[in-house]
């Protein structure tokens, strides 16, 4: 086609855009060709359209291998920009901090007994669907706060909690012939109580949904995640801080109609830990963003803190992430 | 974490292709990690630190851009274009999310008027090895040549798009100009980059 009879064409058609189906089309490239998408094409690698563009154009290059290739065309050009930039160097903390994030991320992933991959087996736990949960229990000494566990479906973590329960009574039991009886009594009624909580989170567990945590600018290292049972408002929190300096009171924020809105309070222990259960009182996917923060002196006032971890209502993450690859 | 620099890597690393390493990454090599940072983190950085221009965000960026490599990289196809693309991509991704969060939120920031891409900015180093520096110094005149050829319009359309997070409606009312005017002026922008980057595009992607 000649430069003419392109620009000819162009002119014609430059305030309209059409999707397939449309016109007599035999073209070679997006620049020979007016019709289908190429009027959408520069806004989509520019990262310019509204968000229905976007997906009209999605939708049509699934089924149109011209236009895929026109997008992968524009695509190839428009990934040049960044290098137009003057080169920064970044400080060499942002290293430091980027490898003692993915060296923890690591020793979480070796942790898990799950067969998934990197640090997804940690951060996508799942609730048991049977009564082969675990529980949580407030630390003596109060660090571990909440009055109820999360528990995830790595059986090893199971089994563990269960041995500190259990094996401490039973050694006393055998060990301690006077008072085995008052301590048989004991370990039957705790034994009752894990039979009970188990039970909750066994019906917890069926129909729910995991949402993991992205980390906010006040703590990097953080990891979490919201589990929200098939009502909807139910809910489940678990965070590690990842530091030993964050223990204290933090609370958990949703985002109502742009307006922060308290839903629950923890504490994270000296090992960086906690866990909260709440209930909201919208269904959890009609929150626009939740914010996990260091509770504020000042009670009752979110101010102008950072989050410790944050996720919001397209999957989006926390302090610097889009929704790129987590659905809500 | 890792201690070495790129250095200090195997040489089997150091030698090693983007593919190959982010293919080890993703299998939990951090130290195939270490030498895609060393390459590319001050392109990333500095991609970033244009369009949110704020450099603590800047470097949270980066390092998210890295560790969702890093965390994806299994998913990287090497035929589907280059490892410093893809990444690129994320942190395009990563840096307009939080230009268009902070402009949902208003703050001063938002009434400041931006930089200009083309501005000149003085080099501060990089911690790429000198073949690099010298690749990346003649692809960046090259593109900066490229895009100074195009008439300011279409440049600025592009530059408000792609460097400022503006879709084409609000570059439209901006600029006071019909929204047509301004997918116009992107797509023939567009067009004249690629032909005047023309084999360079190619190579690169």
């Amino acid at each position: 086609m000649s430069d003419e009879r392109y620009h000819q064409r162009l002119e014609n058609d430059r305030h309209t855009y059409r999707l397939a189906g449309t016109g007599n089309r035999s073209f070679t490239s997006v620049a020979d060709d007016i019709g289908h998408i190429d009027d959408l094409v520069a806004g989509y690698v520019l990262g310019a359209l509204e968000p229905d563009e976007t997906s009209a154009v999605d939708a049509h290059v699934r089924t149109c291998p011209s236009c895929q290739v026109s997008l992968a065309d524009a695509q190839r050009t428009a990934s040049m920009l960044p290098f137009v930039v003057p080169m920064q160097m970044p400080p060499i903390d942002s290293k430091v901090a980027l490898f003692a994030r993915v060296a923890h991320a690591q020793r979480a992933a070796a942790e898990s007994t799950l067969p998934l991959r990197g640090v997804e087996a940690w951060r996508t736990p799942t609730l048991p669907t049977s009564a082969g949960g675990a529980l949580v229990h407030a630390g003596s000494d109060g660090s571990s706060s909440s009055t109820a566990g999360v528990t995830t479906s790595r059986g090893s973590r199971t089994g563990w909690f269960v041995s500190v329960l259990s094996v401490p009574l039973l050694i006393a039991l055998v060990a301690t012939g006077f008072w085995g009886l008052q301590l048989q009594n004991q370990l039957s009624s705790q034994n009752s109580q894990l039979t009970e909580l188990q039970s909750q989170l066994a019906n917890f567990g069926s129909g729910t949904t995991s949402y993991p945590l992205s980390p906010g600018f006040d703590d990097p290292q953080a990891e979490g995640q919201i589990v929200i049972g098939s009502d909807g408002r139910a809910g489940m929190l678990q965070v590690d801080v990842n530091s030993k300096d964050a223990a204290g009171a933090y609370e958990l924020w949703v985002n109502q109609d742009g307006k922060l809105v308290p839903a629950a309070e923890f504490t994270v222990g000296q090992d960086g830990k906690g866990q909260a259960r709440f209930e909201l009182d919208q269904p959890f996917s009609d929150y626009e963003s939740v914010h996990i923060r260091a509770k504020a002196l000042d009670s009752g006032q979110s101010g102008s803190q950072s989050d410790t971890l944050v996720r919001d209502s397209s999957g989006a993450l926390g302090s610097t992430g889009s929704g790129l690859e987590i659905s809500p | 974490m890792p201690a070495s620099d790129e250095v200090g890597s195997p040489p089997d690393l150091i030698e090693a292709s983007d593919a190959d390493l982010i293919g080890r990454a993703a299998q939990g090599d951090a130290r195939a990690l270490e030498v895609l940072y060393e390459r590319y983190s001050g392109v990333v950085f500095s991609f970033a630190l244009r369009i949110v221009t704020d450099r603590p965000l800047a470097e949270e960026i980066l390092q998210e851009a890295f560790f969702r490599a890093w965390q994806q990289g299994g998913n990287f196809s090497a035929g589907r274009g280059t490892f410093i693309t893809w990444l690129l991509s994320i942190t395009h991704n990563l840096s307009i999310d939080e230009i268009r969060r902070r402009r949902r939120r208003p703050q001063k920031a938002d009434s400041e008027e931006p930089e200009q891409v083309l501005a000149s900015v003085p080099d501060t180093g990089s911690g790429a090895d000198v073949e690099d520096e010298v690749w990346l110094g003649a692809l960046r005149d090259t593109i900066g040549q490229a895009l100074a050829a195009l008439p300011p319009a279409q440049r600025e359309a592009i530059e408000m798009a792609y460097f400022r997070g503006m879709t084409q409606r609000e570059i439209a009312e901006a600029l006071d100009e019909p929204l047509g005017t301004i997918k116009t002026r992107m797509r023939l922008g567009l067009q004249k980059l690629k032909d005047a980057l023309g084999s360079d595009g190619a190579e690169l992607a």
